[in-house]
């Protein structure tokens, strides 16, 4: 005869409830320990530079005297999904911060907190009014011709954009967990991402004339029903085995701090994102239009590094790859991280080996 | 022991595992500095669970009450999935004690689960409260105008000049018996009609705009309803998935041994369900169609707010959003001029002109 499916004791899950209750208590003197400061996320030292609406251009303050710099910088763009303080999480898990002890001059583009004022904000005013402002500000005040420029996810469509339209502006670009072709399946051949098959079916806008922006909340309910029970249960059923360790439980609350600051998107520019981008698939077939100009990648001649992480369940390794038949460039550089889309950031690979790449490949193409 | 046997023991052991837990609790509770407002009865309840969650968020708010928003908030978050962890295990408790039965009469394995299905199904509906719904269109209109009453309470006399009563005006037969219908076919033939007819009176405008306001309020109940019987089969999909995997661990002698493993099973499982549920044509039909309606109301609703807020010079979301775009235009154009005098100061440079270069490089802000 077959087991019985479940043979937990009585004296077992006794013993299992009264530990795990004792694990919360301790936990729980832990966490009143902690206050609001002891999470803050995006704290290496930065200077704001330059600011345009909402947006604010930061320069990392150097560890390097000015003179040992390289002299090219490099400018961060950031999704507008969440905010870029995943990029510098803490001290030891922070791209930015390795990034500006390899003494690269770092700048990065926070794109603040739309409001309903900012509904109206297009495609057009992010790549050739926020992008393009942001580094014309880099080359005037560095006395230079063209800048590196470094996309991140979104931000690095956006970069791609960005490139295609200005080339003569950009010396190097490297994009990392960017989505270029939005349809391309998953490796193994599993269908592309839930968001992507929810957001082919949604009539964005309408969505964006009945709320004018698309709230932060939104987004993070829609990011949460990707793994309902992983995300709402699991997770916090497994955080108390990590309670009682103030370091980790600060990393855990470090994450859940930048997971849960979702800006609100900007009503019109999502909704060309995720039509233009999601449902129609245009920056892949050379469609995207930007202020009656068209985004050719082929355009993009100069360098490029393209990183994207191998686990990556929110832009699959292809829909990143497919830039390698599209881009114009003759130097183009592949290379994969054995990580997820956050791990991209937090991971002890990343943080090892993200950051030197980086570095010794804008060197290279000095 | 028979699985009969076991199944029982297993119903005894979730309510020991409940009177621990909150016992367990209380005594951790008394023996440190936090002591509850007050102790929830224990003993005569057949569920623990609910009374146990107070005890346990009133006690983390007393620990956490000079920490932060989001120390208190992740504690709120603990509490909600201990709480479901334990009715994860109740809902694994109820699904054996109703499939033993099954099993011990000689169904097997599939027959028995199908049949387990079918009774979940029709719970979730019961649970869902469709079939307790309201029943004509005169109960649909009263919920309407009571939810509008929420957030035009001061204007409501506005409605009261409508010519007639409308709500009396709207007597249709609800009978369908198709359940995710039920709303849709009385406001069809009853309702639906009126919306296209013209109106009359000095507030016809506005009575046109809540007219169909109730027309859209109707499309959103009907794609909600649509929506929860489609989450509804996800419920039917997680459950199948578990117990399907359970009975595998049970062949291969791997069965669960602690509520952690329990939970770990049910999360994985669950998820895997959901993300085929998720994937489904009927689904994203469903999803799609509910926030659709869910934006339409909005926008109907808005409408009608706008003619209360016009009349007391209000200024609205309308003319908002145009002013707000009028300066977003004006910013635009500032910065295609900033960039224009830019590349005239540029040129003159270069062409050694000493024409003072116009200041356009510093933030705009």
């Amino acid at each position: 005869m077959k087991t019985f499916p479940i043979q937990i004791s009585p004296e077992d899950a006794t013993q299992e409830l009264a530990e795990m209750n004792q694990k919360v208590v301790r936990g729980l003197r832990t966490l009143s320990r902690l206050t609001h400061d002891d999470v803050q996320v995006g704290t290496a030292p930065k200077e704001a530079v330059y600011r345009d609406g909402k947006l604010i251009l930061y320069r990392h303050t150097p560890v390097l005297p000015e003179a040992d710099l390289f002299p090219i910088p490099v400018l961060i763009s950031y999704a507008l999904v969440n905010r870029p303080a995943v990029a510098d999480l803490q001290e030891n898990r922070s791209l930015i911060r390795n990034l500006v002890k390899l003494g690269l001059d770092v700048y990065l583009i926070d794109w603040g907190y739309p409001s309903r004022a900012d509904r109206w904000l297009s495609l057009d005013d992010y790549v050739n009014g926020f992008i393009d402002g942001c580094v014309e500000f880099i080359c005037e005040s560095r006395g230079l011709d063209q800048i590196n420029l470094l996309g991140i996810c979104q931000g690095g469509t956006m970069s791609l954009c960005y490139t295609s339209l200005h080339p003569e502006k950009i010396k190097n670009l490297i994009v990392m967990v960017t989505p270029v072709d939005f349809h391309a399946p998953a490796a193994d051949g599993t269908p592309p991402g839930l968001l992507n098959v929810w957001g082919r079916g949604m009539d964005v806008n309408l969505m964006v004339e009945a709320m004018g922006n698309v709230p932060g909340d939104l987004m993070n309910f829609g990011f949460l029903m990707l793994q309902p029970f992983g995300l709402n249960v699991q997770k916090y059923t497994d955080v108390v085995d990590i309670m009682e360790d103030e370091g980790k439980l600060l990393n855990f609350l470090r994450m859940e701090e930048w997971i849960f600051d979702s800006p609100d998107q900007a009503g019109v520019m999502f909704a060309q994102f995720v039509t233009e981008f999601f449902q129609k698939n245009k920056l892949i077939k050379g469609e995207v239009q930007i202020a009656n100009e068209t985004v050719n990648l082929a355009n993009i001649k100069q360098p490029v590094l393209n990183i994207f992480a191998e686990k990556d369940h929110l832009v699959p390794p292809p829909a990143s790859k497919a830039l390698a038949q599209i881009v114009g460039a003759e130097d183009y550089t592949e290379v994969a991280f054995p990580v997820g889309h956050i791990g991209m950031y937090v991971s002890g690979k990343a943080q090892k080996d993200l950051a030197p790449l980086i570095n010794d490949w804008v060197r290279a193409h000095a | 022991m028979t699985w009969r046997e076991q199944a029982d023991s297993m119903s005894k052991l979730w309510m020991d595992s409940q009177r621990q837990l909150i016992t367990n609790w209380a005594d951790l509770m008394q023996s440190g500095t936090v002591m509850p407002n007050s102790m929830p009865m224990m003993g005569a309840y057949p569920d623990l669970i609910e009374p146990w969650r107070k005890l346990y968020g009133q006690s983390m708010d007393t620990m956490l009450s000079d920490s932060s928003a989001l120390s208190r908030e992740f504690a709120q978050q603990i509490t909600t999935s201990q709480a479901t962890m334990m009715r994860l295990i109740e809902m694994t408790t109820r699904a054996w004690q109703t499939l033993v039965p099954r099993l011990d009469a000689g169904e097997d394995w599939t027959t028995a689960l199908s049949g387990y299905m079918a009774q979940i199904r029709q719970q979730t509906l019961d649970q869902n409260g469709i079939m307790h719904a309201a029943k004509s269109t005169n109960e649909l209109w009263a919920l309407y105008l009571e939810q509008m009453q929420f957030l035009s309470r001061p204007y409501m006399d506005a409605f009261k000049q409508m010519p007639g009563s409308m709500s009396n005006t709207l007597v249709g037969n609800a009978n369908s018996s198709d359940v995710s219908n039920l709303y849709w076919t009385a406001y069809q033939e009853t309702f639906g009609r009126l919306v296209n007819m013209p109106g009359f009176g000095f507030t016809r405008e506005l009575q046109q705009k809540v007219l169909t306001g109730f027309g859209a309020w109707t499309e959103l109940r009907r794609a909600s309803v649509d929506f929860q019987l489609a989450l509804a089969t996800a419920w039917e999909t997680i459950y199948e998935k578990v117990l399907n995997e359970m009975m595998m661990r049970s062949e291969q002698g791997n069965p669960i041994t602690s509520i952690a493993d329990l939970t770990r099973l049910w999360t994985a499982a669950a998820d895997q369900g959901l993300e085929q549920v998720f994937r489904s044509d009927q689904y994203l039909e469903a999803q799609r169609n509910f926030v659709n309606a869910a934006m339409k109301y909005r926008l109907h609703e808005r409408e009608v707010y706008e003619t209360f807020a016009q009349m007391s010079n209000i200024p609205t979301r309308t003319e908002v959003d145009e002013a707000h775009r009028n300066i977003y235009e004006l910013r635009r154009e500032l910065r295609a001029l900033k960039k224009q005098l830019k590349s005239v100061a540029n040129a003159a440079a270069t062409n050694g002109q000493q024409t003072e270069a116009p200041e356009v490089a510093s933030p705009t802000e």
